[in-house]
């Protein structure tokens, strides 16, 4: 066991586990947060605004990621004249990416709690702010749950692209370590199973969350 | 001094479009405190869009809703409309209760729970008072003993006893039924009927639409025929069911009779 690579080179592989994490858990959050605002506007009586919202969504999701991570990296800083790190940049990419799929998610588990719903968080008084954070949201959350787990995997998986662009992420310490031990077949076995572990927990971990929040009788 | 009665509730000229389509054709109706209004209309007349608008919980193109002096939803300035901010809006809503036909309770909310909601977030009373109010108002409709269950735990007819306490417990001044025992099993709806009678003869004002019509005859004080989004018809109970003037009213009353 002590004679395998990734422990051996353990440090190389926390670090970039660190980063593969890290920027998953930052892409998702952002995108759970923007996503609720575009769905929102999506959902807005105001047809300019909604449109633009789903424009939005429609790019975000036809996007292939590793044009995404490209795009934000050699273009948008460009566009602005600044210079953003790298991992800023791929981080962008994914959240663009998450967002999109994110407000879809929203926008569904809203629109699936119906309209007496909100007639009734209205009718006794409640802003729009209170209706969405107090009746709406707890409710389509719960809906949601199976599919807000199953986007962060995604962004887990995707994340593997942002080596491409240098982010110093777990997959780009494999290929420095493969590249420099030439043990190309027990690097990559072990870094699938390490991704693969961790995803598996995730599944775990969502279920017994679901399990909690479970409303009785529902 | 020769000094009128001022109606609780006043509509004047409502008019309510759906897309091109239009669903209230200009309502007038003044209703005064004590009153129980039923409403009867066939399925699509627009019973259900009219207390939508008085609740506003849709938006009307034109006509005005006055409660109690004050003009709801919108405000003329210089012959302009503008709709009222979403907070003013919200706190107008509070003087008004409305009880839904499918009760839409709030489901991941215990019974105690969905009672208290509006008391503490719309009128920021402190939660141990609100406790106590919402406790005080279970206990009023027979369900004390339910306050910790949610929703899917209970029955329909309990549901709606909860459904009627919440609304009763922002202390409405106008209280609007939407069909509320249209979707019970028949051996329930009789106690929440009996629980409206009990609101009603504590003088709450209320606008009914139920097909009950013991209901109509023996609690109501007057009762409107809203037909194809106007109300072509009004009277006392005994005057409407029995010499209508309406020939559409006789065809409406032969076919729920
Ligand atoms: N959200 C909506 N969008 C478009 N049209 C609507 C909407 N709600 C109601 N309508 C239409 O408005 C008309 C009046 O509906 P409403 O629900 O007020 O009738 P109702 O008298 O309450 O009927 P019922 O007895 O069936 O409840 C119907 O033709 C209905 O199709
Ligand atoms: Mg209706």
């Amino acid at each position: 066991m002590q004679d395998l690579i990734i422990f051996r080179y353990s440090d190389l592989i926390w670090t970039g586990l660190n980063v593969t994490i890290r920027i998953s858990i930052l892409s998702m959050l952002a995108g759970v947060i923007f996503g609720l605002i575009i769905a929102l506007i999506k959902g807005s009586k105001n047809t300019i605004l909604s449109s633009i919202g789903y424009i939005f969504t429609e790019l975000a999701r036809n996007t292939p990621a590793l044009v995404g991570i490209m795009w934000f990296t050699y273009v948008f800083p460009q566009l602005f004249s600044i210079k953003i790190p790298v991992f800023w940049t791929a981080w962008m990419a994914l959240t663009f990416q998450t967002t999109g799929y994110m407000s879809e998610v929203f926008r569904a588990g809203i629109e699936a709690i119906g309209k007496e719903q909100r007639y009734a968080a209205k009718s006794v008084g409640l802003t729009f702010y209170q209706e969405m954070k107090l009746v709406i949201l707890p409710q389509a959350i719960r809906i949601m749950i199976p599919d807000i787990l199953n986007q962060f995997v995604v962004v887990f998986k995707t994340s593997t692209l942002v080596s491409v662009v240098a982010v110093r992420d777990l997959m780009y310490q494999a290929h420095r370590l493969s590249s420099q031990l030439y043990q190309p077949v027990e690097i990559y076995t072990s870094v699938a199973v390490i991704y693969i572990l961790i995803i598996f927990g995730l599944s775990i971990l969502v279920n017994l969350i679901q399990k909690k929040y479970k409303i009785p009788g529902y | 001094m020769n000094k009128k009665k001022e109606p609780l509730l006043e509509v004047k000229n409502l008019h309510k479009y759906y897309g091109r389509e239009k669903i209230l054709k200009g309502i007038n109706q003044k209703i005064y405190k004590g009153e129980v209004v039923t409403l009867l209309g066939r399925s699509g007349s627009g019973k259900s869009t009219y207390l939508r608008c008085i609740h506003l919980l849709e938006e009307f193109s034109d006509g005005e809703i006055i409660l109690d002096n004050e003009t709801l939803g919108y405000t003329e300035n210089n012959s302009q409309r503008k709709p009222l901010s979403s907070k003013k809006r919200a706190l107008q809503r509070t003087e008004i209760g409305m009880v839904f036909q499918h009760f839409a309770l709030f489901k991941h909310l215990t019974a105690l729970q969905n009672l208290m909601l509006g008391p503490i977030n719309a009128k920021n009373i402190p939660k141990n008072i609100a406790r106590e109010k919402a406790e005080k108002q279970l206990d009023k409709v027979g369900l004390l003993h339910k306050k910790d269950s949610y929703p899917n735990e209970l029955s329909g007819g309990q549901r709606q006893r909860i459904g009627i306490a919440r609304a009763l417990i922002m202390e409405p001044k106008l209280m609007l039924f939407d069909e509320p025992t249209s979707a019970l099993d028949p051996e329930l709806v009789h106690n929440v009927l009996e629980i409206m009678k009990d609101i009603a003869d504590e003088g709450m004002t209320m606008i009914v639409v139920t097909h009950e019509i013991s209901f109509a005859r023996e609690v109501s004080s007057r009762v409107s025929i809203l037909d194809k989004g106007k109300i072509i018809e009004e009277g006392s109970p005994e005057k409407i069911f029995s010499s209508p003037d309406h020939e559409i009213t006789k065809n409406f009353l032969k076919a729920i009779l």
